[in-house]
């Protein structure tokens, strides 16, 4: 029994199959940009200059504190331009410079850095920054007050889940699931573009980039739960369609709870890990004191993932 | 793609990216609109989102409508530079524009919150069935109590 060959590894030298932290980086940059792009042609200037500013002070942070710390310079594996990509997508546009710069900080010396770099994150670094920044300058995501300058050719020119929190579900009866999929709504940069959010997570899933079980079970966790409130009192509680394209859903689906560093290893954990989430997300939504519930839902599971990773298969032998 | 030039293609963003922001963040700066879009009041039983736009275009009001005074100044003044008083009890400063202190009564000033309410109220109430059905009947018609 002893003697019997489990693993079999040939002698060097080995290949590199060519993948890469670089090669990952990118290609979560090049699967958001549909959605960066639609957010930039709904809002204009004010949009490239969150983005353009995230992405640039993410990787000078990450170069500066490379710097002090007397560290490798770690900027060329592209992971500070995809965390500034992403907390650019969170914000709204017309974000301060300064909300910008100091969000990027958070995200990059305290959500990552602090924790030994990349891979040593306990949680999302862009959600550790929108979480701190939410609650420090709350003016900055309520997205009617950040965005009363624009003049939005959408159906509804306040954003869906605080009329929804605010006004009930008849306030937000008029928005049909074609607008929110299409970004007609008021919201993040790169967050309200339903579609190319999918068609980005799609890209990742199927180059093997982030998880489906992940991305599958946190959708299904937030229309299962959103479906029973629905189901229980429709007049108070809006349904799983207008839950899964509003707000943060999609972009926490892709691109939050994907997060190498802060999400299990293991299938079950995985699928559990994303359940959770989604189910966290519609409670916070329908019972919490919150307009949106993604960040928290996130930062939630963020922190079970080292005890749903213990679920894990027995080691042969023992 | 090798170490090097993955660093140089960071370096590049970085740079590039920079003078991008920087350059965008000075021309949004200067899209301001001439006539407010929206305007969020904020008070202590929650904001009310205004919207400035629609009042004006398209329920058919004047500008004299709701800022009433002074009627011949070529910029009309917002309303908490007569309607919100200073700490120390004097009268604003735009109103000693104008007038002499023995002219007018600080107590007789109205303040902010019940100009905007008596304002908004009233017209609603007058124009509930025309306008969009949102009457003034509880505070949360208007006010909200969650924003984020």
């Amino acid at each position: 029994m002893l003697s019997q060959k489990k693993f079999i590894v040939s002698h060097a030298p080995f290949w590199h199959n060519g993948s890469s932290i670089s090669e990952q980086s990118y290609n979560i940059i090049f699967a958001a940009l549909p959605a960066v792009i639609a957010g930039i042609c709904y809002y204009g200037t004010g949009a490239l200059a969150v983005v353009a500013m995230a992405v640039s002070t993410a990787i000078l942070w990450e170069l500066a504190f490379n710097l002090v710390a007397k560290r490798p310079i770690s900027i060329g594996d592209g992971n500070a331009a995809v965390i500034g990509l992403v907390f650019a997508m969170l914000m709204p546009a017309a974000t301060p410079w300064w909300v910008v710069v100091t969000g990027t900080f958070i995200a990059i010396v305290v959500g990552k850095q602090i924790f030994g770099g990349i891979g040593g994150n306990p949680f999302h670094p862009v959600a550790v920054a929108i979480a701190i920044m939410m609650l420090s300058w709350k003016n900055c995501f309520d997205f009617d007050h950040a965005l009363m300058g624009y003049e939005l050719d959408f159906p509804m020119i306040i954003y869906p889940l605080a009329a929804l929190k605010n006004f009930g579900v008849s306030a937000v009866e008029g928005l049909t699931a074609a607008d929110l999929i299409m970004g007609k709504q008021v919201g993040g940069i790169g967050a309200t573009f339903g579609l190319g959010l999918i068609i980005g997570g799609f890209y990742l899933i199927i180059r093997g980039f982030i998880r489906w079980e992940i991305s599958v079970s946190f959708l299904l966790g937030l229309v299962v739960t959103a479906f029973l409130f629905n189901m229980s009192d429709p007049s108070k509680y809006a349904s799983p369609i207008f839950h899964l394209f509003t707000g943060y859903t999609l972009i926490g689906a892709f691109f939050l709870a994907t997060e190498d560093s802060s999400s299990p290893v293991n299938c079950v954990p995985m699928l559990l890990y994303g359940a959770l989430g989604g189910v966290m997300t519609v409670l916070i939504r329908n019972i919490g004191v919150y307009v949106d519930g993604v960040i928290f839902a996130i930062l939630i599971i963020n922190l079970l993932n080292p005890l749903l990773d213990k679920i894990r298969p027995k080691a042969m032998g023992a | 793609m090798g170490s090097n030039k993955e660093l140089q293609l960071a370096y590049g963003l970085a740079v590039i990216l920079l003078i991008v922001g920087i350059v965008s963040y000075a021309a949004s700066s200067t899209e301001v609109p001439d006539e407010p879009v929206r305007l969020m009041f904020e008070c202590a039983t929650g904001k009310v989102l205004f919207d400035h736009k629609i009042h004006a275009s398209e329920y058919d009001l004047s500008c004299g409508s709701c800022h009433h005074h002074p009627e011949d100044a070529e910029e009309s003044l917002a309303c908490r530079e007569c309607h919100v008083l200073p700490a120390d009890g004097s009268a604003p400063e735009s109103c000693a524009d104008c007038h002499e202190p023995d002219d007018f009564e600080i107590e007789a000033i109205v303040k902010k919150s019940d100009v905007l309410h008596s304002q908004c109220i009233g017209c609603h109430e007058e124009n509930d069935a025309e306008v969009n059905g949102r009457g003034a009947e509880e505070c949360s018609s208007c006010h909200v109590s969650y924003s984020f």
